[in-house]
């Protein structure tokens, strides 16, 4: 079977042909459909993750699978056929985090699909079965894929870390992978929203979603803004996470407001004027992926029809090069998915 | 001018009494429309306590009759009932709806049923423009709504279940609708409520009647409600939530219970680890975010209000109890 496997930081990714998994005892083999493409893969790819010097290669990436059950060994664990999206993350259940609940943040994963174990950029993947997410009728596998992590981390971002609630006013920052569902969640979960982003046709996309979508360098638009919300919003989530965008963040935000960052890279401090910070009584709030309770719930606002998956890309697994050099020059809207099994 | 007192509990009639004397920091008011509430009927009955004579009536509307800071005669205004200090423990943790020393128009002091009366400036909200004084009432209901929605987690992408489609459970229906729930559930013996419910925004609408209410939720929820909003206000109902809700969930009792004992199923409620909040009136930050829903047209009031009647039919619409299918009755002087 074919896998699209990292040999080197250095180099593209290169076909391989790979042996099937292994299924060891309570996991699950998937027939991969589709396999979306997140900024954290390229990351992954070049070698810019924080636990890259411990990787050990070559590696299959791909987190944001949807793929049909096969079979679970023992036979049975789950419906032979049935849509599923994965979890990513298998924890040990027994670190500090664990015991708090905070399954994301376990200190000695066991199992991280696409990360440090095998991932989506291959036909067939093995997933511990308590991983697997079942996706509603209605919900193809091209827009299933992205369940798994854009539209997880955005609703962590915005309803649980972010505490949005009727009547908050809430601008999102960057409407790519994340913004894009954080800001139609942020919709659905009745906030007045104003998105922000720099490339065009994400703004167009977003405007047709309903979204108050502006351009991030268009002070007209920022001191609207400001004006409407009495001098600043009560809830930013910035997707991006480049100094820039928490300037633009602290400009936005009233006092005593939350900003909710859900972007990150290795390179990135925070800077932050500690006179806003403690007289201003800000929430700095970090919001990293899911848990499955997350999930669950933005499963079930996809399936209700208030949040809508969004695809602007729609490759061959063998493309997947191109998209990462699509993704690095930022000219993706929404969520780019590789069509695995050529469902399209 | 005429008001209509309550004498004791069961007697209330229409009496001519004086105007009230001015008092610093109030104003008075024209009043312009009255919604009947179930508080009104249990202080009617006696099963609320109140001093006699008193004039009932908390969900008022009315017009301004004098000049007075940031008002100007014939502006029309919505009154806060909850009259509070600003000073005790409560109220300056912004819990002002239990403050210490505060009363409720209405039950601790005389209400809105009554021709004019003279309420404290700073508990009158603008009316949002385009509402009319037979619909305004409710924003005092939909207030207490906000306030139970601002104690509860959020719903988006929750399973919701309202027990009970009156006015405040079709205004929760409507609230959990724009504020993301996946799933509204309504429950109620009244087809006409459930056929409304499913109007303003239930999912699904089940009938109390049935036996196995709990059985057709798990059919579309597994495991019950995320979320289960009581709003009938009696024991067997609060019950009959616990039973509704899934492990791990939580129970808005909205309703208010008069009822002082009751079998429960307390065991239930210990092993599914359930919490029950108490929502009690509401907050001027709860008013003020009923008064933008309604702004921003996230709810429909209009189907709502079922009965207008003046002052002659108030004793009726008292003793007789909310008919089955009615919904809010509005007086109007």
């Amino acid at each position: 079977m074919r896998a699209m496997i990292v040999t080197s930081f250095a180099e593209p990714l290169v076909i391989a042909d790979v042996d099937e998994p292994e299924v060891p005892i309570g996991w699950a083999l998937l027939d991969v459909q589709a396999s979306g493409v997140c900024f954290s893969d390229v990351k992954t790819s070049r070698g810019l993750m924080p636990h890259s010097a411990d990787l050990v290669l070559p590696l299959v990436p791909g987190h944001e699978v949807a793929g049909f059950v096969v079979r679970t060994n023992p036979p049975g664990l789950a419906a032979t056929g049935s849509l599923v999206t994965v979890y990513r993350y298998r924890s040990c259940g027994r670190c500090n985090s664990c015991r708090r609940g905070d399954e994301p943040l376990c200190s000695h994963l066991t199992w991280w699909m696409g990360f440090t174990h095998p991932g989506g950029f291959q036909d067939r993947v093995a997933v511990p079965v308590d991983r697997l997410i079942s996706v509603p009728d209605g919900i193809d596998a091209i827009h299933a894929a992205p369940l798994s992590c854009a539209l997880g981390t955005a609703y962590r971002a915005v309803v649980t870390r972010g505490r949005v609630v009727p009547g908050l006013r809430v601008v999102i920052i960057g409407l790519g992978g994340v913004g894009i569902h954080a800001a139609q969640i942020a919709v659905a979960a009745g906030a007045d929203v104003v998105g922000f982003d720099i490339h065009d046709p994400t703004l167009v996309l977003a405007a047709g979603l309903g979204i108050d979508a502006r351009r991030s360098d268009d002070d007209d638009a920022i001191d609207a803004v400001l004006d409407a919300s009495g001098g600043g919003v009560d809830v930013v989530v910035d997707t991006v996470g480049h100094g820039a965008t928490l300037r633009f963040a602290d400009r936005l935000i009233r006092e005593g407001g939350r900003i909710v960052g859900v972007g990150y890279s290795p390179t990135t401090s925070l800077d932050f004027a500690t006179t806003r910070f403690v007289l201003g009584e800000l929430e700095l709030v970090g919001s990293r992926y899911a848990h499955r309770d997350d999930m669950e719930r933005v499963v079930q606002l996809v399936a209700a029809g208030a949040v809508r998956p969004i695809v602007g890309l729609v490759a061959g697994l063998e493309q997947v090069n191109d998209v990462f050099t699509a993704l690095e020059r930022g000219e993706i809207v929404g969520r780019a998915v590789l069509d695995v099994a050529g469902v399209r | 001018m005429r008001a209509m007192v309550l004498e004791r509990p069961g007697h209330i009639a229409l009496h001519t009494v004086q105007e009230p004397d001015a008092e610093a920091d109030h104003v008075r008011l024209q009043i312009g429309a009255v919604g009947v509430c179930g508080t009104d009927r249990s202080i009617y009955r006696g099963s609320i306590p109140v001093r006699y004579p008193r004039v009932l009536g908390h969900e008022i509307v009315g017009t301004i009759m004098e000049q007075v800071g940031g008002w100007t005669p014939g502006d029309r205004a919505i009154v806060d009932p909850n009259v509070v200090c600003g000073v005790c423990a409560r109220c300056t943790e912004g819990r002002e709806n239990l403050c210490e020393r505060g009363w409720l128009l209405g039950r601790d002091r005389d209400g809105g049923m009554q021709e004019t009366m003279r309420v404290p400036v700073a508990n009158l909200h603008r009316v949002p423009l385009g509402l009319p004084d037979h619909l305004a009432p409710l924003i005092q209901v939909l207030s207490t709504c906000q306030h139970a929605h601002e104690m509860a987690r959020s719903m988006a992408g929750a399973c919701v279940v309202v027990i009970g489609l009156g006015v405040s459970g079709l205004l929760h229906v409507q609230l959990a609708a724009a504020a993301g729930a996946s799933m509204v559930i309504g429950v109620s013996r009244s087809p006409a409520k459930r056929t409304l419910g499913k109007t303003l925004g239930a999912d699904v609408t089940i009938s109390a009647a049935l036996p196995d209410v709990r059985e057709r939720i798990n059919e579309v929820h597994a495991g019950g409600g995320d979320i289960v909003i009581e709003c009938v206000g009696t024991a067997a109902t609060l019950a009959q939530a616990v039973h509704l809700t899934r492990y791990g969930g939580e129970i808005v009792a909205y309703g208010t219970i008069t009822e002082t004992e009751a079998t429960f199923p307390f065991y239930e409620l210990y092993h599914k680890e359930l919490v029950i909040s108490n929502p009690r009136a509401a907050t001027r930050v709860d008013v003020a975010a009923a008064l933008e829903t309604v702004t921003r047209g996230s709810v429909d009031l209009a189907p709502l209000v079922t009965d207008r009647v003046s002052f002659d039919r108030v004793d009726h619409v008292l003793a007789a109890g909310a008919g089955a299918d009615s919904l809010k009755t509005v007086i109007e002087p």
